[in-house]
C-alpha cells in the first residue's frame, strides 16, 4: 500500500493532479476526525480539513515517506487547526500542579465510571495541544512515533506530559465540582 | 505504574491499561461526518488555487520582463541615447532609408499581431 501511494504521488506530481483524489477519499474521514476534536463547529472542522488538504497538495514534494500518509496528513491538520485555533484567541484555565497530590487518587478519579460528565467537562478545559496527546494516546491508541510526528514532539517527553495532563484532569475536575 | 508508563513499557501492547472512564469520555458524544462530496469539492479548490497560482505567476514573469526591459533601455540610453538619437537624425533626413524603416516597423507590427492572434487560438483549444 506504501509503494502504491508513493507511486500515486509521483504520478500527481508528474501533472495527474485528478488521482489527489483518492488521498482525499481515503485519508478524509481521518483527518477530520481529528480536526473535529479540537473544534465542535461541523462547518468549521470541515473547512480545517479542506485547508489541510490544500496544504498538503500544495506540499507533496516535501512527503518524503518518513511516516505514512495518513501520518503525514494528520499532522498537516493538526498545525492547521492550532493555528486556527490561535487566532481565534481562546482562553483556557491554567491550574497551578499540587505536587502532594498522590497518582492513586488522580487515577482512580480518571477510571471512576461515574464522573465522566465532570471529565468531559475538564478535557474542554485543556489547551488544544493537550486534548490532541489525550486522544491520540487513550482512544486513537495511535503509537508513540506517530504521536511525536503529528504533535511534533520528543518521543521521550511524551509520557511526562500525559502524566501531568492526567493530574490537570484532575485538578479541573476538583475545580469543578467546587465551585 | 500509571497507565501510560505501562503501555510505554511495553510499546506494542493493546491500550486495555487506558482509564476506562477517561477513554469513553473522550468517545464523541455525537459522531459527526463528512459530506459525500467533501473530495469533490475539495478537488474543485485545488484546481481554482491552481489556475490562480499560474495566473499570478504569468503576471510575475510579465512584470519581471517589464521591468527589465525598461531599466536595460533607460541603462542603454543613458550611456549611448544621444549617440543614437543623432545617428537616427541623420539616417531619417535620407528619403529613401525611410521607406525602408517604415515597411520593417509595418512588419514588425503584423507579426506581433500574428502572435497575439496564434496565441489566443491555442489557449482557447487547451482549455
Amino acid at each position: 500500500m506504501q509503494t502504491d501511494e508513493q507511486q500515486l504521488i509521483a504520478r500527481i506530481l508528474d501533472g495527474h493532479a485528478e488521482e489527489f483524489g483518492y488521498f482525499l477519499e481515503r485519508y478524509g474521514p481521518e483527518a477530520f476526525a481529528l480536526v473535529s476534536r479540537l473544534v465542535p463547529q461541523q462547518q468549521d472542522a470541515e473547512e480545517l480539513t479542506q485547508d489541510a488538504f490544500v496544504r498538503a497538495f500544495n506540499r507533496l514534494e516535501t512527503f518524503g515517506g518518513r511516516s505514512s500518509f495518513g501520518t503525514w496528513i494528520c499532522r498537516i491538520a493538526y498545525t492547521t487547526t492550532i493555528s486556527w485555533l490561535r487566532k481565534q484567541r481562546m482562553h483556557y484555565i491554567s491550574i497551578d500542579d499540587q505536587p502532594q497530590l498522590s497518582d492513586t487518587e488522580v487515577d482512580s478519579a480518571l477510571e471512576d465510571e461515574g464522573r465522566i460528565t465532570d471529565l468531559r467537562q475538564a478535557i474542554t478545559q485543556l489547551k488544544p495541544d493537550e486534548q490532541m496527546l489525550i486522544n491520540l494516546f487513550y482512544y486513537d491508541e495511535r503509537s508513540l512515533a506517530d504521536i511525536a510526528y503529528i504533535l511534533d514532539l520528543e518521543p521521550g517527553t511524551i509520557a511526562t506530559r500525559l502524566h501531568r495532563i492526567r493530574r490537570k484532569l484532575y485538578l479541573l475536575m476538583k475545580h469543578e465540582t467546587g465551585r | 505504574m500509571k497507565p501510560e508508563d505501562k503501555k510505554l513499557s511495553t510499546i506494542n501492547c493493546q491500550p486495555s491499561t487506558s482509564p476506562s472512564a477517561l477513554r469513553q469520555a473522550l468517545t464523541p458524544t455525537e459522531p459527526k461526518r463528512l459530506p459525500t462530496n467533501f473530495a469533490y469539492t475539495t478537488m474543485r479548490r485545488i484546481h481554482r488555487e491552481q489556475v490562480e497560482a499560474e495566473r499570478r505567476e504569468r503576471i510575475i514573469a510579465l512584470v519581471t520582463i517589464a521591468v527589465v526591459s525598461v531599466l536595460g533601455i533607460a541603462v542603454f540610453g543613458y550611456f549611448f541615447g544621444l549617440k543614437i538619437w543623432q545617428s537616427f537624425r541623420t539616417t531619417f533626413i535620407q528619403s529613401d532609408t525611410t521607406i525602408l524603416i517604415l515597411s520593417t516597423l509595418f512588419c514588425l507590427t503584423f507579426f506581433a499581431l500574428l502572435n497575439h492572434w496564434l496565441a489566443k487560438r491555442q489557449a482557447k483549444t487547451y482549455v
